[in-house]
This record gives structure tokens, C-alpha cells and sequence, in this order.
């Protein structure tokens, strides 16, 4: 795995254990666009809740268990499904299955329809460098890191598939923090856009900073209308 | 060969060893203490407890074995189910790649692919279709114990067989006007099948991971056996169609 995406597993780890609840942007009160971000304190989660801005509230779970009382009136989720570092890959495991299955059965109860799933792009890194890997093509993650991950898409794709929940999941590659957290803002307003979702019931979405053909956008500018817009360096 | 049996003590588990044990030398395991009878029956074969939720068990009770079968399942607890049907097959796989164990059997119910939306469907369905789980506990977190097992297959050299059953009878339920689902065996059937997996060339397998429904010769053509027959010759002894044969009309 190179360093951006292992720095991207990494970066989603590293975090205290404890049960916690931060409140981020927007104003008091129950509106339309609450949503709730659960996972570790890290910045990007700091950042996604920062960004928010008009029109949304933010809330933090830091941990599936702790969700589940958060949900009421919130119109979407969106995980980052890793838990300390380091974490056995057994433990990651069960964060990206067992927790994620009872935050999606909780926020089915709840009535909240629409997830964002934060997971990665190295479970495509498999494939040959020369290769160019969109969408369409299948995760090879073997017993790598991105394993528990690709196990919580697959968590994710059958709630999908049975129309309890309508998910996007974004594969993070090597990214600048301002857009990934455009990313997640992007799908949100699209989820969330007035007159319907426009993404259906399941999307995978690539997403990057850099300008590496090996994993093509078209999807993210398609979907999203998301193009990189820091061109610093990743991480 | 020594094979590892895990969650043996369950329904299919005392079919499976007395099919194996006259070639094997078993190592009869499950979390609970097994019952007397298949001490009395397995007495020349090592029995024990073994929880498969304790990766460094797992480990330990795979040393020396050249082949794990794991028959563990847990199917409503939700902690337990994940904990058992999804974690339980990393330890294995995880003691497989640790120890050199190239064959590992897993098992599991048929919604570990065919789940409600192929099952209210569709015909002739086969193992090789994508998993459809759905979200049902048990049928999802075995679907997930199985996909750990294809991704470590991807990157090691071990071969893994899931074999998924939904109804097992009796050879005295083989009657007319029996019915039941259209995924029926024999419980003397379905342990043959773990024979014929362990006896299997490795190198017969289409890839390193194969699955396989395994049922008798079901008559409505909904799910197929055909694959358990091709690859590992699979002969059904016992009639499982005479269930939905109509009750000869009482006078």
C-alpha cells in the first residue's frame, strides 16, 4: 500500500476510545438536514463536521454504540467506520461489520434514509499500476488493511439492495483534507437536494486529489460534480 | 488426513465425523462440552471444547491438522453471530495461513448467497451467483465469514469449500406429502459431501475458493446442485423427492 492511503487508514484510526458527543456546525434545534457523523474524533471527521455550514447541523458519535440515540431526526449518516490505532484487523473487522449492521439497523428504525460511507481505494491497489480502475471494477482488498472496509461496503450494499437505506460509499484515495471533506459535502447536498435523491439506492464513488489517471473521476464529476480542488500534497 | 472439526457438537456435527471418521483422524471440537454419545462413538478420535470466537485457540487446535472444517454457527445473537459466523472463519483462516493448513470446508446456510431477493425471484439458482445475503443476522454475518475466506484464498494458497445447506430430514421423513423447501438432504447425504471434499485433488478445484449448495435431487429446479455432482462427485443416495409426491388417497 503506498503512503497516501495507508496515511488514510491511519489518519481514520487515530482517536481516543471513549463514547463521546461533539456538536458541530450550524445552529440549536432539529432541522431538516441534521446529520450525524460517526467514527473516530479525527480531523477529517472534525473537518467534514466543520464544513457543513448553511443548512445542516452536525452531530459526532464516536462510536456506532453511541449513535444509536442520535439518530432521531437526523435526514443522514455518514461513517468512518475505523476505531483506534492500533487496532487488530479482527477488531477493525468488527467495527466494519458488527457495528456498522447495528448503526444501519438503528438508523432503518429511525427512519434515516441516507448514509455516506467513508471507505478506501487501496482495496483496488491489487490491480496492476498501468490498469485505469473506475467503479465498475471488483475489490481485490485480500487480508490487507482495506479488508474490514470492503466487509462494511458490503454491509452497506445490502441494506441498499433491500431499499432500507440509500447509500453512497466514497472510496478515498490520496487526498488533501478539503476535498475529501468537499466530497462528503457534495454527496450530502445531493442526497439531500430538494425533489429526490438523484443517486439511487447505491453508489461507489472514487475519490482523490491527485491527477493520476489510474483511478478516473468521471464518476465524482458526474455524480457529484466533484474535481479535486487542492492540488497541495496529499495525504 | 487430520482434520479439525469445529462447532462439531451442533446438529450436523456428529453426521459429519461418523462420515469421516473411518479415513480420518479427527479432532472433534466444539464450545460446549460434546455429548456423551459421541464420546462413546468418537473414542478413538481426540475430542475437546474449542470456541472459535478465541483466535489463539483456533491456533492451537489447528497445529498438526491438514484440514479445518468448520461447522460453527451462531444464529440469532447478534454479538454472538458476528462474532462466531464472521470472526470465527478469520481465526480460521488466519491459523491456515499461519500453519500451512491448505484445505478448509466452511459451511453456512444457502441465504449466504441466496438471500429473499433471488429466493422470491428466481429458478435454477446456483452457487456461483453473486451473494445476496440481504440483511438478515444470520444469513449477512455468515456472507461475511465467507467473503473473509475468499479474500484470504486470494493471497494465500488455501483452498476453501463453503458447502451451504437450508433443510435437513431424516431418511424416515422421506415420505410422501412430507414437502418442505426446495432445498432439501438427507443428513447421512449432506455429511458425504465433507468426505468427498477432504478426498478431492486441490488442484480439481476451479480456483481456490469454491462454493457449493448442497442438496438432494429437489424436484422444482429452484436451486441447483448440479456443481457438489460435477466437481466433487456428489451422488445423492437417499430420494428427497418423494416428499412432494401425493399422498396415496386414504379409503
Amino acid at each position: 500500500m503506498d503512503h497516501g492511503r495507508r496515511a488514510f487508514l491511519q489518519g481514520l484510526a487515530a482517536t481516543g476510545a471513549t463514547p463521546r458527543v461533539l456538536l458541530g456546525a450550524g445552529g440549536a434545534g432539529v432541522t431538516d438536514h441534521d446529520v450525524l457523523v460517526v467514527g473516530p474524533a479525527t480531523p477529517l471527521a472534525r473537518e467534514i463536521l466543520a464544513s457543513l455550514g448553511v443548512g445542516y447541523r452536525g452531530r459526532h458519535a464516536v462510536q456506532p454504540d453511541s449513535a444509536a440515540g442520535l439518530l432521531r431526526g437526523a435526514r443522514a449518516v455518514v461513517v468512518l467506520p475505523t476505531r483506534g490505532h492500533p487496532a487488530t484487523l479482527a477488531d477493525q473487522i468488527d467495527d466494519c461489520t458488527r457495528s456498522v449492521y447495528e448503526l444501519l439497523q438503528a438508523a432503518v428504525s429511525a427512519q434515516v434514509r441516507q448514509v455516506v460511507y467513508l471507505s478506501t481505494l487501496a482495496m483496488m491497489d491489487a490491480y496492476d499500476a498501468s490498469l485505469q480502475v473506475d467503479e465498475e471494477w471488483r475489490p481485490r482488498p485480500g487480508d490487507s488493511d482495506s479488508l474490514p472496509l470492503d466487509l462494511g461496503e458490503f454491509v452497506c450494499r445490502e441494506f441498499a439492495r433491500e431499499g432500507k437505506l440509500d447509500v453512497v460509499v466514497l472510496r478515498l484515495g490520496e487526498f488533501v483534507a478539503a476535498d475529501a471533506v468537499e466530497a462528503v459535502r457534495r454527496t450530502l447536498d445531493a442526497q439531500l437536494a430538494d425533489g429526490g435523491p438523484r443517486l439511487g439506492s447505491w453508489s461507489v464513488v472514487h475519490i482523490h486529489s491527485g491527477s493520476t489517471p489510474r483511478f478516473p473521476l468521471n464518476k465524482a464529476a458526474r455524480l457529484l460534480g466533484y474535481r479535486p480542488r487542492t492540488r497541495g500534497t496529499p495525504r | 488426513m487430520n482434520v479439525l472439526l469445529v462447532g462439531a457438537g451442533g446438529y450436523l456435527g456428529p453426521h459429519v465425523a461418523r462420515a469421516l471418521a473411518p479415513e480420518h483422524r479427527l479432532r472433534i471440537t466444539d464450545v460446549r462440552p460434546l455429548p456423551a454419545a459421541m464420546h462413546t462413538e468418537f473414542a478413538r478420535h481426540e475430542r475437546g471444547q474449542l470456541d472459535v470466537t478465541q483466535a489463539d485457540k483456533v491456533l492451537e487446535a489447528a497445529r498438526g491438522m491438514d484440514a479445518i472444517v468448520n461447522l460453527a454457527v451462531v444464529r440469532t445473537h447478534p454479538r454472538l453471530a458476528f462474532a462466531v459466523n464472521t470472526q470465527g472463519c478469520l481465526h480460521v483462516m488466519q491459523a491456515a495461513v499461519q500453519l500451512g493448513v491448505r484445505r478448509v470446508i466452511n459451511t453456512g446456510p444457502h441465504f449466504v448467497v441466496a438471500g429473499p431477493s433471488y429466493e422470491r425471484l428466481d429458478m435454477a439458482i446456483g452457487p456461483d451467483s453473486p451473494p445476496h445475503p440481504g440483511v438478515n443476522l444470520y444469513a449477512l454475518s455468515k456472507s461475511l465469514g465467507q467473503e473473509i475466506c475468499r479474500a484470504f484464498s486470494e493471497r494465500h494458497p488455501i483452498y476453501v469449500q463453503d458447502y451451504l445447506f437450508y433443510m435437513f430430514v431424516d431418511t424416515a421423513e422421506l415420505h410422501a406429502g412430507r414437502r418442505g423447501v426446495p432445498f432439501a438432504i438427507t443428513w447421512r447425504d449432506a455429511a458425504e459431501v465433507f468426505r468427498l471434499g477432504l478426498a478431492i485433488d486441490l488442484a480439481r478445484l476451479p480456483s481456490r475458493c469454491e462454493t457449493f449448495f448442497v442438496l438432494g435431487d429437489c424436484p422444482q429446479g429452484k436451486f441447483s446442485n448440479e456443481k457438489a455432482k460435477r466437481i466433487l462427485g456428489f451422488a445423492p443416495r437417499d430420494r428427497v423427492d418423494v416428499m412432494w409426491q401425493r399422498p396415496a388417497p386414504k379409503d
